[in-house]
């Protein structure tokens, strides 16, 4: 407001005419003066999707909204900023005050204030007041007394495609996990539009344990193949086992995104087959302070282990953006056996054992590993006489085969085991020369 | 090869027995998965049938090492020694020692102008751990590349593979930063004479009592709410703080302030922008640390004092917590921050913070800070508003990991006086 009246002011000085003219449309440019519109959480369309989860004494609902659906709810764009918000109402029905943490939701989320105050630049004075209430009021509260509701939003980091996020509730002693997957409308993962049940007949299927799944492993093909079965396309270096809840759970835990069939970082994944197919679910893991980005390649395979299905997979680096170098020798336009040696000496995607390791210990620290093992199988490459894939990445390796058995439910870090511990001796994770 | 021939090359190496035997020997070690450690500042710990040895280069060593600035591009290595005793392999988990640990590779493609065309990527490569299993009665060292701590690196090393998983944590002075920190003499701080040995009715007493808020340099200006307690030794509570990701933080000094202001504008990440200091009992804080986000706007800071109170013969912290939102410019300081005016959301975010760093036995709220409500906030030193239902949260540190099923809360209501510090 004070803003405004000095603009006024300066158009009735008789000199400078012109450049006070100017002036006052930099300051009444500069001049917020909206004033601030959001709608009732309460009564937001999106809630019609909330997902219902009943444990431990707590009912929890929990929704989310969509870009346009944010907008119309805050009036305020915060996809663009990185900020998505989840709505959530907790009803306690046990005997205990209890108290929900926002820590597990997302550990750098964002408060309601610090969000009203990123974006007060557009609103009047009034206009950031009526935002900052309407933030302060539509918060989740994380006191939760015994007999009652409390019910609000939380604003999280964006997160492509599926929202998957833990909400603790704790008392004296006490506490409770819940976990949800909130679909995106719109964005349909890549693993949804496979039919799991009908990939293989009954007779195909193959009944292994612990012990027979390793000499299974050790027998089969190094790697996934192209289209016609004949060129190599990067060995299989991961190997899961655990339902599709198991796996889906382990990844989120780990952050890795989902995709669809859509995105075109996938489009050379996608080329790769194993039994004929390409990937049933890529998965993507991005460095938050760098290019990289991890890439996880995904087939179900004929092989059972009890209720488990077992998974093959290729994990390996890729870029964000492909640096000028790499998309050069990518796009096959020359055959540089100088260059290619120099991109592989210090390529990140060539050292396919480093990416195997890190999701290995992932999985441990996030909680999902019950037992894992190292096997062989694949075959080993130096770095000085790598591989090269169809699609043009060269490769080194030891040829191991990371196994590891995915839980449901978190496992306490030294509640997993580890398997075929001889071989682990002799060949497992062994170096880079 | 035995640990005698092993030390023997070590210390031909170190011994500088001509350039080009020196090389030799680091060599043949180096291929035996044996890297000489970077300085003499080992840290050593031996648990059951393991022994961790650790040591952190400076920048400048690290630069003599790897012949590249791997600080420059936020890498910092640690050497790790791991000598198993036993007779089942050991596996050595670099993503324990940082989550965001970089692969050889990456800390070479950040470096690739110091690395030059030839073998400066082998250089990082071979000094580096890549085989995660450790055989039997067997010992393996080398590099682990982290994102840098200055000061103190804090870090943990697990290992796992015959029962119990082995979780080491290790704090290592790392020369080249000044921190409020070691600045401190906590014993002679009291005199004998002024410490109070308190049950629970006197802590709380105690604790109401306290001054509410944090005061400016001649003690006239109130500023913000002293709005959280913990109940431990202050290597717990910062080590556990430190473990849930915050920072030592710098005294305000010219370069610092410098690089602060730079943070600022360009919104980079300058971890240790330094506190400027506020006063409880006449003094400025003891320890300050910070927890960045994702910019220098967006950050938490933590200040502790030290106060007469002994529960239970473990020392009594009185602090303040305030969470930025932004920044705005300063003629005094250049720079200063936009708090949260929500400031109890803070106080439980750290409270959260500590619980999920499995350092919470148990906590209870307390008054003293007086209520300020929504349409009636009070101001802090710099003008910002601030509103508190009046509480102050009091932490107990735990000596052993607590997960979050395990926190007593503890009601200590009857207790309660009304009483608010002035």
């Amino acid at each position: 407001m004070t803003c405004r009246l000095s603009c006024l002011q300066a158009l009735h000085l008789p000199t400078f005419r012109s450049f006070l003219a100017w002036l006052v449309v930099v300051f009444l440019n500069g001049c917020a003066t909206a004033a601030y519109q959001a709608t009732q959480a309460a009564d937001a369309p999106f809630l019609q999707r909330a997902q219902t989860q009943q444990q431990g004494g707590f009912t929890v609902h929990a929704a989310m909204p969509d870009s346009s659906e944010t907008l119309a709810l805050t009036g305020l764009d915060l996809y663009a900023q990185g900020i998505q918000p989840i709505w959530l109402e907790v009803k306690n029905t046990s005997q205990n005050d209890a108290r929900l943490t926002l820590w597990s939701i997302d550990r750098e989320y964002f408060s309601p204030i610090e969000v009203a105050y990123k974006n007060r630049k557009k609103f009047s004075d009034q206009g950031y007041e009526d935002m900052q209430r309407w933030f302060y009021d539509n918060s989740l509260q994380r006191m939760i007394p015994a007999g009652q509701t409390r019910s609000g939003l939380v604003y999280t980091h964006l997160r492509p495609g599926t929202k998957g996020f833990n909400l603790d509730i704790f008392s004296n002693h006490n506490a409770t996990t819940f976990t949800f997957f909130l679909p995106l409308p719109g964005f349909v993962p890549d693993f949804s539009v496979v039919d799991f049940a009908t990939l293989y007949g009954p007779d195909e299927y193959r009944e292994l344990d612990q012990s027979s799944l390793k000499t299974a492993l050790e027998d089969m093909p190094c790697c996934a193949t192209d289209e016609t079965g004949q060129l190599d396309a990067g060995p299989i270096n991961v190997v899961f086992v655990g339902t599709p809840l198991a796996v889906r759970r382990s990844l989120l835990r780990g952050n890795w995104q989902e995709t669809s069939m859509e995105n075109d970082m996938t489009s050379k994944g996608r080329s790769h087959r194993f039994h004929g197919r390409p990937p049933d679910a890529i998965f993507f893991l991005d460095r938050a302070d760098g290019n990289e980005r991890m890439q996880l390649n995904l087939w179900m395979a004929p092989w059972r282990v009890g209720r488990d299905s077992v998974w093959m997979g290729q994990v390996g680096y890729r870029y964000k953006d492909k640096p000028a170098a790499i998309a050069l020798h990518e796009s096959g336009y020359f055959d540089d056996s100088k260059l290619i040696s120099q991109i592989i000496k210090e390529s990140i995607s060539a050292d396919i054992d480093s990416a195997q390791r890190f999701i290995l210990q992932s999985f441990w620290y996030n909680h999902s590993v019950l037992k894992v093992g190292i096997v062989s199988g694949a075959v080993a490459h130096t770095q000085d006489e790598p591989a090269m894939t169809f699609d043009g990445f060269a490769y080194f390796t030891d040829g191991s085969r990371a196994v590891i058995f995915l839980s449901e439910d978190a496992v306490a870090l030294d509640d997993a085991t580890i398997m075929y511990r001889r071989d682990a001796i002799s060949s497992g994770g062994s170096g880079n020369d | 090869m035995t640990d005698r021939a092993f030390a023997t090359l070590v210390l031909l190496f170190a011994l500088g027995a001509g350039s080009a035997g020196a090389d030799e020997a680091e060599k043949m070690a180096i291929e035996a998965g044996r890297v000489p450690p970077p300085n003499d500042r080992l840290y050593v710990q031996t648990e059951r049938n393991l022994t961790v040895s650790t040591a952190v280069p400076s920048a400048e060593e690290t630069r003599e090492i790897f012949d590249a600035d791997l600080y420059r591009s936020n890498i910092q290595p640690v050497w790790v020694q791991v000598e198993n005793r036993g007779d089942s392999t050991l596996f050595l988990t670099p993503m324990g020692l940082d989550r965001a640990y970089f692969t050889p590779r990456e800390a070479v493609q950040r470096n690739r102008t110091d690395a030059g065309e030839d073998d400066g990527s082998r250089q990082i490569e071979r000094r580096s751990i890549v085989r995660l299993p450790v055989p039997p009665h067997s010992t393996q060292s080398g590099y682990v590349f982290s994102r840098v701590d200055e000061g103190t690196k804090s870090f943990n090393v697990d290992v796992i593979g015959d029962g119990d998983p082995y979780m080491m944590s290790f704090f290592v002075p790392v020369p080249g930063l000044k921190l409020d920190h070691y600045e401190v003499d906590i014993q002679g701080m009291y005199p004998q004479s002024e410490l109070r040995d308190v049950d629970l009715a006197q802590l709380v007493a105690g604790l109401e009592s306290m001054p509410c808020c944090v005061r400016d340099e001649k003690g006239e200006d109130k500023g913000d709410p002293l709005n959280l307690v913990f109940v431990g030794q202050i290597k717990d509570v910062y080590y556990a703080l430190m473990r849930a990701g915050w920072d030592e933080t710098e005294t305000i000094y010219g370069s610092s302030l410098i690089k602060t202001a730079v943070s600022a504008i360009s919104g980079g990440r300058y971890r240790y922008s330094p506190v400027s200091p506020l006063y409880v009992f006449g003094r400025s804080q003891d320890a300050a640390m910070q927890r960045a986000r994702n910019s220098i706007n967006e950050r938490n800071h933590l200040r502790l004092w030290l106060t007469p109170l002994r529960f239970e013969g473990e020392p009594v912290w009185i602090g303040q917590i305030s969470r930025d939102i932004g920044v705005h410019f300063t003629w005094r300081t250049i720079t200063t921050h936009k708090i949260d005016p929500n400031v109890d959301e803070t106080r439980e975010f750290l409270l959260e913070d500590f619980a999920y760093s499995e350092s919470l036995e148990k906590f209870a709220y307390v008054g003293g800070v007086g209520v300020a409500p929504y349409e009636k906030p009070r101001g802090n030193l710099t003008g910002d508003p601030y509103f508190t239902d009046g509480r102050r949260v009091v932490m107990w540190v735990s000596q052993s990991p607590t997960s979050i099923r395990e926190i007593e809360v503890l009601d200590l209501s009857p207790y309660h006086t009304g009483a608010v510090g002035n």
